[in-house]
């Protein structure tokens, strides 16, 4: 194929092809500030997404970040502050999916909304942040990325700008993150200090060389601040309260966008922060202590409290923004699990949950999306008797939700299944705990998931309804996800070995 | 005149700035407020880079430095919009009045 | 610590000449209380309204396009820094050195003109404008 010809900065294609996207995008508002053409709007970012997915694609086909005679290595970009390799594209191509959803789902969303350019400009510029967190490979380029990541996401969530529940959203997410992105410089900060370097690789061979020996401490406390900054996007425990808020404030499509993509790129620097840049055995001399073990308590306590919380929520958004948080711990099990010598099952089997939850997450945000866009209110008992109104949408609701339960044949399950025999291969104490905690949790999350479906198809209906109308982009983002979470399931031999090859190259 | 100042001083002085800053995005409840604690703390970890910089010998903290500060303007900027249309919804820049939703 | 008596010194004469020199009228001028010296000075104009006054929100667009595009140039800086140096070295060709910095100063530009397009230096409308947005 033809990647050899091309000059190396084009390995970051994906994520260029996004900027390039957002830019056409405010060139087109600049032309006619006063009209919005949604279908023009929405077009070019739906085609800018799937042209970032298909390239991401073509090149781990290609074999781009694979070594071996037909692989053709890893990419590395400005001295190491990027590098391309399969773990970067085949998170690029998680966002650029969620992202194409997303844009198609907002076209019947925003329908009579004033920003429409904006919407989609801002939309953009965060996928083009999340493509770009996938291949940062210095703590430098990740702090930037992560930065245009959430400038635009605060606004995105506050777009509503006279629906107080949306502004008070964006105030809550913005206030989080700019205090996470406050801690998570101060932590670059140190590691900076007691390693020299922001470089990933060039920071592991410092340490490796004892260049950091006395500034144990200043590492350690270091790191603990890197895994505040990860958890805020990730919504992960420490830093998870804004999590309900934002995803129940802000408009469905972008709690769908934000909860899957941002997540997924959120746990991206996760994985290449802490398997490149701290290998394992010298970070724990250092500073005394082995930093899975902070993974297995965030992973254990994400998990429980977002399981628990969701069991208990009588609002459908809000359930899904806790049950996110759930998912949230669940991946965490792939940073828990690392050992010394391995660890690229659990790990890859992360990074294949992140990819269905990609798929299942959002098409569940975007049912909610859906119901907003008829306005048939927020909680469990709004939704009685759907089905009977909108059969499709509702069977692939029912395919969501089961399939984040993970019950067998869908695509959640067979994620959970890797994440669950990775833990238990690890073997050691801590990681069968964490293996019967997600047990523990899967069972309870199907109690409130199936609580959803049964409303949806079981229950009647409180009040008439007319005939729903039927959004054609809400539905096809729908059906397309839906066919997706189960498609997924023969596929799942490819998707697994990419995953797990690619969690391979980075350890 | 010679600079002989221990690293150490500047990490106690831009940790003393962070925790100022933390103390005031814990006990503040006006939202610009916040966002000026937010900038001590991001300044704190400019402190940090520049020193450890000096002390590395190479310049890779304080171009970053530069690209925090470009990025803190940015945040403050959306910051600004966000809290501006706070004010016009609620009537009031205290982070503790907006609460339609469970907290 | 020679240095450091001429600099306590510095600073006692700074001290004492402004407080000498307040003493000094403070004996000198007559005093003639009155209350209208009590009142705000406002440009000789009788002051009318609080001090709390809501300002146009085009001062805050203006400001924070300032703001941002101002601090931009932080960005600029390090590669000004570099620039005669690569020009002169083979290594990086001119396309090298300029090709980055003229995509950063075009994607400012692409954002200038959008926020410019949608009115965001506009300062004033004419009733023409304000009619047709009706």
């Amino acid at each position: 194929m033809a990647v050899f010809d091309l000059p190396g900065w084009t390995g970051l294609a994906p994520a260029l092809i996004l900027a390039a996207t957002a830019l056409a995008l405010f060139v087109v508002d600049s032309i006619s500030p006063r009209s919005a053409n949604r279908a023009l709007l929405a077009g070019v970012s739906a085609t800018g997404a799937l042209a970032s997915l298909a390239v991401a694609v073509w090149f781990i086909a290609a074999g781009v970040g694979q070594g071996g005679i037909d692989g053709l290595g890893v990419i590395d970009l400005f001295d190491g502050q990027f590098v391309v390799d399969a773990m970067a594209l085949y998170f690029m191509i998680v966002v650029a999916v969620v992202t194409a959803l997303v844009s198609v789902a907002s076209y019947d969303y925003m329908a009579d909304h004033t920003y429409q350019a904006e919407y989609y400009s801002l939309l953009i510029l965060a996928a083009t942040g999340m493509s770009t967190m996938a291949a940062a490979n210095s703590l430098v380029t990740i702090f930037i990325a992560l930065e245009l990541t959430s400038l635009p996401s605060y606004a995105l969530v506050a777009i509503l700008k006279d629906n107080r529940g949306s502004v008070e959203a964006g105030l809550k997410y913005f206030l989080i993150g700019a205090l996470s992105s406050a801690i998570f410089v101060y932590g670059v900060s140190l590691v900076y200090g007691a390693t020299g370097h922001l470089q990933l690789d060039a920071i592991a061979v410092a340490l490796e060389e004892d260049v950091a020996d006395g500034f144990g401490g200043l590492l350690g406390l270091g790191i603990l601040m890197l895994i505040g900054g990860f958890a805020f996007k990730t919504a992960s425990v420490p830093f998870h309260f804004w999590a309900p808020e934002a995803y129940e404030g802000a408009p469905a499509p972008i709690s769908a966008f934000l909860s899957s993509a941002s997540k997924a790129a959120g746990f991206v620097i996760a994985f290449r922060v802490f398997t490149t840049a701290f290998p394992l055995e010298v970070t724990g001399e250092l500073i005394g202590l082995d930093w899975t073990l902070a993974f297995v308590i965030l992973a254990i306590v994400t998990m429980t409290v977002g399981n628990f919380a969701a069991a208990t929520q009588d609002k459908v958004k809000r359930m899904l923004a806790y049950s996110s948080i759930g998912h949230a711990g669940y991946a965490l099990i792939g940073l828990a699990g690392l050992t010394v010598d391995g660890g690229e099952l659990v790990m890859g089997a992360a990074m294949m949950h992140l990819l269905v939850y990609g798929f299942m997450n959002t098409g569940a945000f975007l049912f909610v999306a859906l119901a907003e866009y008829w306005g048939v209110g927020r909680t469990f008992e709004d939704y009685n008797g759907l089905a009977n109104q909108a059969p499709v949408a509702c069977f692939a609701l029912g395919i969501f939700l089961f399939s984040l339960a993970g019950i067998p044949p869908l695509g959640g399950f067979w994620s959970k299944y890797f994440l669950f025999t990775g833990a238990i291969s690890v073997g050691t104490t801590s990681m069968l705990l964490v293996a019967a905690a997600l047990v523990v949790n899967s069972a309870l999350s199907l109690y409130y998931y199936s609580r959803l479906v049964k409303a949806v198809w079981i229950e009647e209906s409180v009040v008439d309804r007319d005939t729903l109308a039927q959004p054609t982009g809400l539905y096809a983002a729908i059906v397309f996800a839906a066919v997706m979470t189960v498609v997924l399931l023969p596929a799942f031999g490819p998707v697994s070995e990419t995953a797990i090859d690619a969690a391979a190259a980075v350890i | 005149m010679s600079v002989a100042a221990g690293v150490e001083y500047y990490v106690l002085l831009s940790m003393g700035l962070f925790c100022i800053g933390l103390f005031g995005i814990l006990t503040r409840r006006n939202a610009l407020m916040f966002l000026m604690s937010v900038e001590l703390m991001l300044n704190a970890a400019n402190i940090n880079l520049i020193a450890f910089a000096f002390y590395h010998g190479n310049l890779t903290g304080q171009v970053f430095a530069l690209f925090t500060m470009a990025l803190a303007a940015a945040e403050v900027a959306v910051g600004l919009g966000i809290i501006l249309v706070l004010y016009r919804n609620f009537r009031d820049v205290d982070v503790t009045v907006p609460t339609t939703m469970r907290w | 610590m020679n240095d450091w008596i001429a600099i306590g010194a510095l600073a006692l004469v700074g001290l004492l000449i402004p407080l000498g020199m307040m003493a000094v009228s403070y004996l000198l001028r007559p005093s003639v209380p009155e209350t209208n010296k009590r009142a705000t000075y406002e440009s000789g104009e009788v002051p009318t309204g609080g001090t709390r006054v809501r300002f146009n929100i085009q001062y805050y667009m203006v400001a924070l396009l300032f703001l941002v595009f101002d601090i931009e140039t932080v960005l600029l800086f390090p590669w000004a820094v570099v620039y005669l140096d690569a020009v002169e070295s083979d290594a990086v060709s001119l396309t090298e050195i300029l090709g980055p910095m003229v995509a950063f100063v075009v994607i400012l530009l692409v954002g200038l003109a959008w926020a410019w397009r949608n009115g965001a230096v506009q300062w004033a409308q004419t009733p023409r404008q304000v009619e047709s947005d009706r």
